[in-house]
């Protein structure tokens, strides 16, 4: 992929933004990789909500070198011993506030990324022959503030690569689509493993960036595990791996079409599987794609309860009925997966959806997405 | 119930050796080593080298609760204070639980000369620079 860093330099690099705590360990950082020059400075976030207020080192900026003289790599790293206490990618709240370009995205992730602003500002004035792409990388609530920089850098008109492992959901669609459109879908890089809570989190409306590309998704078999999400085993799966390699490896498990076919299929659903209601987030969002181009302008109020988006996504879902037979067909084969996965007896017959009746349903689901990546998440820590 | 009770971890294994400045052995020096793993002020420790200026840092293990989604990384730092002037030596990410992790076991001839620049060694896991040579490893299984 033009002017990116390998798979294995991006995963190390996540990694490595961890082990840097002080000078020592940035010149450490900087003669691992012959890309990087030695005009680095290291960033300080307030990491959690806006009641712990814990401050911790959390990220890197540094000046590209060699090939990538002319570049910029920002690095932002996720949940340590030193920062747990604020971890917000597991916050079950679906806050969102404006971004710094005007879009909806997660508060947490946003908190974390405005307390660091000013400093990637002041590396970035520091360094103005560097004119060239920055890449923003991250590893879990790092990957979110990634794409939140890459977001802020692309509408301040620089030239982007983002670069995000296991990471969670930063925005809603509105953002995810922006962010899509200005920084380009292959300059996003995306990975996860298939078994990684983390991305699935947090629930629709909130979404990940390319929306028109699965990411490079791992495919990691088993059931769900925290093992999935370290970064230690992203570098793993794809040290030996080249992007186009990935890209394909991920379109032959997640491919748009798989989602249709999985809509039609008539297989039995296993609600104890996370990966069940992550697949029904697809499918929700694969059947609005189909029906009104994009979600974006429907679903970006800052204040978004289950009974407003299960409203609006109800009144949707009843217009494309009665839109077109095929479209009643996609909204019907939807709509039995949700009762399915709720352990209720499935609808036979478009005339038994009407709009109330749809907007109970996707109450209860919105509801039960949350709380089973939540469940999933607590199921794991039991397990210990 | 780990999570409730924590896990055994090591911050840092058992580290032998002799240290010199222009050859000369570093008698009586102070060695300061510093362990980060819970905050970003973490723990220090004093020693001091014999008359040979060797030097013997004991074994350090925790009990840390460890959230699973949260990345373990303990930051290992030694410093010397020697002829007024202070050195650092050592600066190594341990990004595992397990005893010799830092270089995969026992390290034979450790030696530090302090005028040595710092050697970054490039490693699968965490940052490693260091101004001590070794001539081999002695792998151990975990003790």
């Amino acid at each position: 992929m033009n002017g990116s860093i390998s798979p294995r330099d991006a995963a190390s690099l996540a990694m490595n933004v961890y082990d840097v705590s002080d000078q020592f360990f940035i010149k450490a950082l900087i003669k691992k990789y012959n890309f990087l020059s030695d005009k680095a400075s290291s960033l300080k976030a307030e990491v959690g909500s806006r009641l712990i207020n814990t401050r911790a080192g959390f990220g890197i900026c540094i000046r590209g070198a060699d090939i990538h003289e002319n570049d910029v790599f920002l690095m932002f790293r996720g949940t340590t011993l030193s920062n747990y206490g604020a971890d917000i990618v597991t916050d079950a709240r679906l806050g969102v506030e404006r971004s710094k370009t005007g879009l909806s995205v997660h508060i947490g992730f946003h908190h974390a990324f405005c307390s660091m602003l000013p400093e990637i500002e002041t590396f970035l004035r520091a360094q103005q022959s560097a004119t060239g792409t920055v890449h923003c990388i991250g590893h879990s609530l790092g990957g979110a503030v990634a794409a939140l920089a890459a977001d802020w850098l692309s509408s301040q008109g620089r030239q982007v690569k983002l670069y995000t492992f296991g990471a969670p959901k930063p925005g809603l669609e509105c953002f995810a689509e922006t962010l899509t459109k200005r920084v380009g879908t292959n300059n996003i890089f995306r990975v996860y493993h298939s078994t990684d809570v983390v991305p699935m989190v947090p629930v629709y409306p909130f979404s990940h960036s390319p929306t028109d590309h699965c990411g490079y998704q791992i495919p990691s078999g088993g059931f769900v595990s925290f093992a999935a999400h370290k970064i230690t085993n992203y570098l793993k799966s794809v040290e030996n791996q080249s992007w186009l390699a990935m890209k394909n490896m991920g379109e032959k498990t997640a491919h748009e079409a798989s989602i249709e076919y999985w809509l039609k299929s008539e297989k039995s659903l296993n609600s104890a599987d996370p990966r069940t209601w992550e697949r029904l987030n697809a499918g929700l969002v694969w059947v609005l794609r189909r029906l009104i181009g994009s979600t974006a302008v429907y679903f970006q109020s800052p204040v978004m309860t289950s009974l407003s988006l299960a409203d609006k996504i109800a009144w949707i879902l009843r217009r494309g009925i009665d839109l077109t037979v095929d479209a009643g067909t996609w909204v019907l084969n939807l709509m039995r997966k949700i009762m399915l996965a709720l352990g209720m007896k499935a609808v036979k017959t478009v005339a038994e959806l009407t709009e109330q009746f749809m907007r109970s349903i996707l109450m209860r689901l919105i509801n039960r997405m949350g709380n089973e990546a939540q469940r999933a998440i607590q199921g794991l820590m039991n397990k210990l | 119930m780990s999570i409730l009770f924590g896990k055994e971890v090591v911050l840092f294994s058992p580290l032998e050796g002799r240290i010199t400045l222009n050859g000369v052995p570093a008698a009586n020096a102070e060695i300061i080593l510093s362990l980060k793993w819970k905050d970003d002020i973490g723990e220090s420790e004093k020693f001091f080298t014999d008359e040979q200026g060797r030097f013997s840092l004991p074994l350090r293990k925790t009990k840390v609760r460890l959230p699973p989604l949260a990345e373990l990384v303990i930051s290992q730092s030694i410093f010397v204070k020697y002829a007024n002037q202070e050195f650092q030596i050592w600066g190594r990410t341990k990004r595992g639980t397990a005893i010799y992790d830092e270089l995969g076991g026992i390290p034979i001839n450790f030696r530090c000369e302090l005028t040595d620049e710092i050697d970054y060694i490039d490693v699968p896991d965490g940052l490693f620079g260091t101004a001590c040579k070794w001539d081999t490893i002695e792998k151990k299984d975990e003790t």
